[in-house]
C-alpha cells in the first residue's frame, strides 16, 4: 500500500509545482557537443541566470529547458570545457545546439571548468564521475590505464586485493555491481585473472559510478551501477591515438564517415607476451626434443558508428569484444611415435547495442535500444598418442572440454520528459531474455590397440541450460519543490520469470536535497534493490570459471535496502567536499556452502547457501577539480558482515572485505605544459581471512574400531586479519607537441617503495638449527606478496 | 637536462626492481592463540565402556608429532544431576587405544536422557558439555533386493538394502550404515591358489536419500523430509560387483542403526565436510568443525545404537 500512496503524493506535488509556472512559457532545447569532435557532452550544465533555473544534458547530449517569456541568458558549462553564455529574447520555442570548446585545446592545465554542475546542486547523492582525462593520468600497474582501478581510489569503493580490478562497493561483492557499457551489461570485466579490466580507456568518453541513492531508472544489482559510455567518434576530422606499453599496445582511430552526420571509432588493444616469448619457448621445447607452444594473451576491440538521420533522429551501433586465452600445445616424438598434450583456457565477452534516439517534442526525448551480451568460459584438456608397436598401430586420443556462460538479448525503451525547469521526468522499461549455461562437459575418447577397431566415446553431460525473462519498468522525477528543496523520487518495478517460478518486486526510491545556509547541501536517500542473477564464486579466489547463475525456485533473488545521509559543499578554492554515512542490509546473498567447491560434481543449487549481510560506514571525499594541482582524498570508515544459517554456526562474521579504514590520496600536478606528475597512495585495513589457529586430536570410529586423527580448527570464519595494505604509485608524463602529432612518454612505478603487501598466507616448515647443533623443523606462518616495485614505461601518441 | 632526468628515473627504477623478485615471503609472529582443553567422546548405548579423549589444542604453528593426553585432567560424567562415574586415564589399554580416559559401563545402563560431562584441569580450567542419548527408534523392516537399480552416485546397477522405520514427530537425527564382519575366504574356489585369508570387503554404499550426507559405509540424515512419518531408506551396495565373492559378503552384512543426538549429527556432518574438502586448498570454502564444549573445544555426544542382521 505504501507505494501507491507515494505515487499519489508525487503526482500531487507534480501538479502543484507546475501550477506555479502557469504563465506563458517557451522551450529552448538542443544538443550540447564538443566543438572539435561533435561528441555529445553528458550531464553538461545549463543555467539561466535571471530565473536561477537550470537543467543538465542527458547521456546523448540533449537538453531542454522551459522558461517564461523574457530575455534569458543561458550559461552552458561542462567539466573540462570553456563555458558559453548565450542571451536571447524568448518569445517562441527555440532549438539551440551548443558546441563547447575543450580547455585542453586552450590551456593544458585546466581539467575542470569552474562553473560545472556543483555537488550541492544535485539531488543525487553517492554518485561520482571521474573525468576520463584524469583517469588517464593516474599511475597504473605496468602503465596500463585502468578505469576500474581508478574507481577503487574513490571512497566507498575497495579493491579485493593486490592488483585486482574488482570493485567492492559499500560492503557488496563485485557481482552486485551493474556494469553497463553503452547500456549493455558486461558480465566479466576482468582480464588476466582480474589484474586488468576489459575497458580500454582510449575508447571511453564517460565513467559514472552510483553507489547508493539509486534513481528509479537503475535496477538489477544490489550495490552499484557503473555506467561507461564509449566515444562516438569525431564527426569533424580524422584522428587517432595509440600506445606502446610493456605488456600491450593499443590503437584507436576515429573520424567522420559523413561530416557532421556520421562518424566511427575503432579501438583495439592486445598483449604480446605470447608473441615475444614464442621463440624462447620453441627453442626451450626443441632442446628437450619437443615442439609446440605455450602462451597467454588478451585483446579488446571496441567499435562504434553513429548516424544523424535528421534533427530528431540519431542512430548508434556499438560493439565490444574481448577474450583471454591461455594455451599449451606441445608434442613429444620418439622413434616415430608421438605424444601430444593440449590445454586451452579461454573466456571473453561480446556486447553490442543498437540505439535509436528520437525527439518527439522539444520536451520529450526517447531512446530505444536493442542489446546483446554474451560471456563464455571454455576449457579443453586433450592428449593424442600415436605409436606403432610391433608393426601395429596404437592410438589413444582423449579430450574433455567444459563450457559455461550467460547470454542475454534485451530491448529497452527510455523517455526523458522535461515539462518545466523544475522537473526532469524519466520513465521506461526493459525486457531481457537470459540463457544461463551453468556448465557442460564434453568427453571424447578414441582407443585403438594392436591395430584393432577403435573404441570411441563421445558424450556430453552437465547441468541443464536455463532460460529466463527479466523485465522492469520505472518512473522517476527529479524535481525542485522550493529553491532549496530538491527531490528525486520514483519507483522501479521488476520481475523474473523461469519455467516453473516467477518473482516480482516493487522498489521505491527517494533522494532529497535541502540547501542549508552557506550553500551546504544536506542530502538523504533511501533505495531498495533486487538482483535476479547470481555470481557463484568463492571468497578465497576469484576465477574466470566462476559462474553467473539464475534465481531459481530453490535459490531466491537477492534483495537490499540502503539509507544514506550526508553533506556536500563546494569551497571557494575549487574544492568539493562531501561527507556521507550509509547503512545497507542485504538478504538472500549467495555463497558456496561450507566445504563446497567448483570441483564438486553436484548440481550447483546443492552447493550454495543463502544468507544475509549488512554494511555501514561513513565516507569523506575532498576533491580539487581545477588548477595546476588536482586530485582527491577519499576516506572510508566501514563495517561489513555476513550471516548464513549453515556457516559459522549461524553467527555473524566479518565479510572478507570488511575494511575498517580505507584511505586514498590522488594528486596530479601539471608542472608545465610538457610535464605532468601524478601520484597515488592507498591504505587499507587487511582483509579478513579464515585461518585455522589451532589443531586438536579427535577420537573417531570406523569399521575397524577407534582411532585418533587431528583436525585444524578456527573459532569463527574470517578470524584472522592480514596486515594492512598500503602502496605508493607514481607516474611522470613527458609531453611533446610535434608537427603532426603529440607524443607522450610515461614513466612510472607501481608500489614505489616496494611494500610487501599481503596476497595470501601459508603455513610452511622451515629447517632450524637446534641448540645442540642438530637440525629441527619449525612451522612458520608466511605471508606472500605479489608485486614489489614494478617500473613501467609507455609511449603514447595522438594525432 | 630533461633527457638526463628521464634516463636517471628509468635507471633507478630498473635497478631497484632487480633487487626483488616477484614473490616475497614475510615471516609473521605467532598470532594470539588460547590454550584450551580438547575433548572428544561419545556415549554409545550398547558399549560397555565410555572412551574419552582429553588433550589440549595446539597452536597451528607448533610442531606436531603426536597428540598427548592432558594427564592432570579429571573428568566426571553425570546423568541428569547424578554422577555416573569418573573416566580415568588409561595409558596402556590392551583392548584399545592408549591414553584415553575410560569409564567402565558394564554395570551401568546408559538410559536415553541427558548427560553432562565436566572436565577440570589445573591450568586449562574447566570445560563442560551436555548432550543426550536419544530414545531408541526401531527399524520396522529390512529387505535385500538383488539388482535393484542404478546407484545415483556410482552410476552402476546395484543390489540394495531397503530399511523402513517410523519417525517420531519430534526432530530426529540418524546414522545408517551397512557394515560387514570380516570374511574368511579360501581362494581355491575364487582364485588361482589355495590361500586362505581374512578381509574386510569394500561395500561402496550409495544412496539418493534427499538431504543425506554420505559417510563411510552409510549415510547421515535428519527427518526434515519425512518428520513423523513412516519412511524407507534405500542403500545401494554399489561396490559389491568388484568383489570376488558377493554372496559371502552379503552373508556377512549387518545394519548399524544409530539414533544420534543433534550434537553428534552436527559434528559428524562438519567432520565429513572437512574430510571431503581436504586437498582443494583455496578453491574450497573452509569448514567450521562443530564444537559443543563450553570452555574448551571438541565434541561430547550420545547415540542410541542397534544392530540388525540382513534377512
Amino acid at each position: 500500500m505504501k507505494t501507491p500512496r507515494l505515487l499519489l503524493l508525487l503526482g500531487l506535488m507534480f501538479i502543484l509545482n507546475n501550477l506555479s509556472y502557469s504563465q506563458e512559457t517557451f522551450t529552448i532545447s538542443g544538443y550540447i557537443e564538443d566543438a572539435g569532435s561533435s561528441e555529445a557532452l553528458i550531464s553538461a550544465n545549463v543555467f539561466e541566470s535571471n530565473s536561477k533555473l537550470g537543467t543538465v544534458s542527458n547521456i546523448y547530449g540533449f537538453y531542454s529547458i522551459t522558461l517564461p517569456q523574457d530575455s534569458v541568458y543561458l550559461s552552458f558549462s561542462y567539466i573540462g570545457y570553456e563555458s558559453d553564455i548565450i542571451g536571447i529574447y524568448l518569445d517562441k520555442d527555440v532549438t539551440l545546439d551548443v558546441k563547447l570548446n575543450s580547455t585542453a585545446t586552450l590551456r593544458q592545465v585546466e581539467i575542470v571548468a569552474t562553473n560545472a554542475v556543483k555537488i550541492e546542486e544535485e539531488s543525487q547523492m553517492s554518485r561520482i564521475e571521474v573525468p576520463i582525462a584524469q583517469i588517464k593520468k593516474i599511475p597504473a600497474l605496468l602503465g596500463e590505464v585502468d578505469v576500474m582501478k581508478a574507481l577503487q581510489l574513490l571512497p566507498g569503493v575497495q579493491s579485493g586485493g593486490e592488483g585486482q580490478s574488482g570493485l567492492y562497493v559499500r560492503g557488496g561483492s563485485p557481482d552486485q555491481n551493474l556494469i553497463l557499457l553503452d547500456g549493455v551489461p558486461v558480465y566479466n570485466a576482468n582480464h588476466l585473472f582480474g589484474f586488468f579490466s576489459v575497458f580500454n580507456a582510449d575508447a571511453i568518453k564517460d565513467v559514472k559510478l552510483t553507489k547508493g541513492g539509486y534513481p528509479a531508472r537503475y535496477g538489477g544489482r544490489l550495490s552499484s551501477v557503473l555506467e561507461i559510455n564509449m566515444k562516438e567518434g569525431n564527426k569533424q576530422e580524422f584522428h587517432g591515438s595509440g600506445a606502446i606499453g610493456i605488456i600491450s599496445s593499443k590503437l584507436s582511430l576515429e573520424g567522420p564517415i559523413i561530416k557532421d552526420k556520421a562518424s566511427f571509432i575503432v579501438s583495439g588493444r592486445r598483449t604480446y607476451i605470447d608473441v615475444l616469448a614464442r621463440p624462447i619457448i620453441k627453442a626451450s621445447l626443441a632442446a628437450n626434443g619437443s615442439e609446440g607452444n605455450i602462451g597467454y594473451f588478451f585483446y579488446d576491440l571496441n567499435a562504434k558508428v553513429n548516424y544523424k538521420i535528421s534533427d530528431k533522429d540519431k542512430l548508434y551501433l556499438s560493439a565490444y569484444t574481448g577474450d583471454d586465452k591461455f594455451f599449451v600445445d606441445f608434442t613429444e616424438s620418439f622413434e616415430g611415435n608421438t605424444d601430444r598434450v593440449v590445454t586451452e583456457l579461454g573466456w571473453g565477452n561480446f556486447t553490442s547495442a543498437l540505439r535509436w534516439n528520437h525527439l518527439w517534442t522539444n520536451k520529450l526525448f526517447s531512446n530505444l535500444s536493442a542489446t546483446y551480451t554474451n560471456y563464455n568460459f571454455g576449457t579443453l584438456l586433450g592428449s593424442e598418442f600415436n605409436a606403432t608397436i610391433d608393426g601395429m598401430q596404437e592410438t589413444e586420443n582423449f579430450s574433455v572440454s567444459y563450457d559455461s556462460g550467460i547470454r542475454d538479448y534485451a530491448a529497452r525503451l527510455d523517455f526523458d520528459y522535461l515539462p518545466s525547469p523544475n522537473h526532469f521526468v524519466r520513465f521506461g522499461g526493459l525486457i531481457m531474455q537470459h540463457r544461463f549455461n551453468p556448465g557442460i562437459f564434453n568427453l571424447q575418447s578414441e582407443l585403438s590397440v594392436f591395430g584393432g577397431e577403435p573404441i570411441t566415446i563421445d558424450t556430453t553431460f552437465g547441468q541443464v541450460l536455463v532460460d529466463a525473462i527479466e523485465f522492469n519498468t520505472f518512473i522517476e522525477d527529479d524535481f525542485k519543490i522550493t529553491p532549496t528543496l530538491k527531490v528525486n523520487a520514483g519507483v522501479h518495478f521488476s520481475g523474473f520469470s523461469l519455467e516453473d517460478q516467477s518473482y516480482t518486486s516493487v522498489q521505491p526510491r527517494l533522494s532529497v536535497r535541502q540547501l542549508l545556509p552557506g550553500n551546504v547541501a544536506l542530502k538523504a536517500s533511501f533505495a531498495t534493490m533486487r538482483q535476479y542473477t547470481q555470481f557463484l564464486t568463492n571468497e578465497n579466489i576469484g576465477l574466470p570459471w566462476d559462474q553467473w547463475l539464475p534465481t531459481t525456485k530453490q535459490v531466491k533473488p537477492q534483495d537490499s535496502w540502503q539509507a544514506a545521509i550526508g553533506f556536500a559543499k563546494t569551497l571557494d578554492e575549487g574544492y568539493e567536499v562531501s561527507l556521507e554515512a550509509y547503512y545497507k542490509e542485504m538478504d538472500n546473498l549467495i555463497s558456496y556452502a561450507e566445504g563446497a567447491s567448483f570441483f564438486s560434481i553436484e548440481p550447483w543449487e546443492n552447493l550454495v547457501t543463502q544468507g544475509e549481510g549488512r554494511s555501514y560506514g561513513a565516507e569523506l571525499f575532498i576533491q580539487k577539480k581545477n588548477g595546476r594541482f588536482t586530485g582527491w582524498l577519499g576516506y572510508t570508515l566501514s563495517w561489513s558482515d555476513r550471516r548464513f544459517d549453515d556457516k559459522n554456526f549461524g553467527e555473524w562474521y566479518s565479510f572478507k572485505f570488511d575494511r575498517r579504514h580505507d584511505l586514498s590520496l590522488v594528486g596530479i600536478y601539471e608542472l608545465s605544459e610538457k610535464i605532468n606528475f601524478a601520484a597515488t597512495w592507498v591504505y587499507g585495513t587487511g582483509n579478513a581471512v579464515t585461518f585455522a589457529e589451532s589443531r586438536i586430536p579427535l577420537l573417531r570410529q570406523n569399521g575397524f574400531g577407534d582411532y585418533v586423527s587431528t583436525v585444524d580448527i578456527f573459532k569463527s570464519r574470517n578470524n584472522f586479519r592480514q596486515e594492512a595494505f598500503h602502496r605508493l604509485d607514481v607516474n611522470v608524463d613527458f609531453i611533446k607537441q610535434k608537427k603532426r602529432h603529440k607524443r607522450i612518454w610515461s614513466v612510472g612505478a607501481y608500489n614505489a617503495y616496494s611494500r610487501k603487501n599481503p596476497f595470501f598466507l601459508q603455513l610452511e616448515e622451515d629447517f632450524v638449527e637446534n641448540g645442540d647443533g642438530t637440525i629441527g623443523v619449525e612451522t612458520v606462518l608466511k605471508q606472500y606478496s605479489l608485486f614489489p616495485i614494478i617500473p613501467s614505461v609507455s609511449y603514447r601518441f595522438e594525432f | 637536462m630533461k633527457n638526463t632526468l628521464f634516463l636517471a628515473v628509468v635507471a633507478c627504477m630498473l635497478l631497484t626492481s632487480c633487487e626483488d623478485v616477484l614473490v616475497k615471503t614475510l615471516e609473521l609472529e605467532d598470532f594470539e592463540f588460547e590454550k584450551q582443553l580438547a575433548i572428544s567422546g561419545a556415549l554409545i548405548s550398547t558399549d560397555d565402556e565410555f572412551a574419552l579423549l582429553i588433550s589440549q589444542n595446539q597452536a597451528i604453528t607448533d610442531p606436531f608429532d603426536q597428540w598427548e593426553p592432558a594427564v592432570e585432567a579429571t573428568a566426571v560424567l553425570y546423568s541428569g544431576d547424578t554422577e555416573i562415574g569418573r573416566p580415568v586415564l588409561s595409558e596402556n589399554n590392551p583392548e584399545g587405544l592408549n591414553n584415553l580416559f575410560l569409564l567402565d559401563l558394564e554395570n551401568i545402563e546408559l538410559e536415553p536422557g541427558n548427560y553432562r560431562l565436566e572436565v577440570d584441569h589445573p591450568t586449562l580450567g574447566t570445560a563442560v558439555a551436555e548432550s543426550e542419548i536419544p530414545e531408541d527408534i526401531q527399524i520396522d523392516n529390512i529387505e535385500f533386493v538383488e539388482d535393484f537399480g542404478i546407484a545415483p552416485n556410482f552410476l552402476s546397477r546395484s543390489d540394495a538394502i531397503l530399511v523402513t522405520f517410523t519417525d517420531p514427530p519430534e526432530d530426529n537425527y540418524y546414522s545408517l550404515k551397512i557394515e560387514s564382519d570380516s570374511i574368511i575366504s579360501d581362494t581355491f574356489f575364487y582364485g588361482m591358489d589355495t590361500l586362505v585369508y581374512e578381509y574386510e570387503p569394500f561395500l561402496g554404499v550409495d544412496s539418493g536419500e534427499p538431504g543425506a550426507q554420505m559417510i563411510q559405509d552409510g549415510i547421515l540424515f535428519t527427518d526434515d523430509f519425512f518428520n513423523g512419518q513412516e519412511h524407507m531408506i534405500t542403500l545401494y551396495l554399489a561396490g559389491l560387483e568388484f568383489e570376488e565373492a558377493p554372496e559371502k559378503i552379503i552373508e556377512s552384512l549387518h545394519v548399524t542403526w544409530d539414533v544420534i543426538s543433534r550434537d553428534k549429527f552436527e559434528f559428524d556432518s562438519s567432520l565429513q565436510l572437512y574430510d571431503n574438502s581436504q586437498g582443494f586448498g583455496p578453491f574450497t570454502e573452509p569448514v567450521t568443525i562443530f564444537n559443543n564444549i563450553e570452555g574448551g573445544v571438541g565434541i561430547f555426544s550420545g547415540l542410541n545404537r542397534s544392530f540388525y542382521p540382513i534377512p
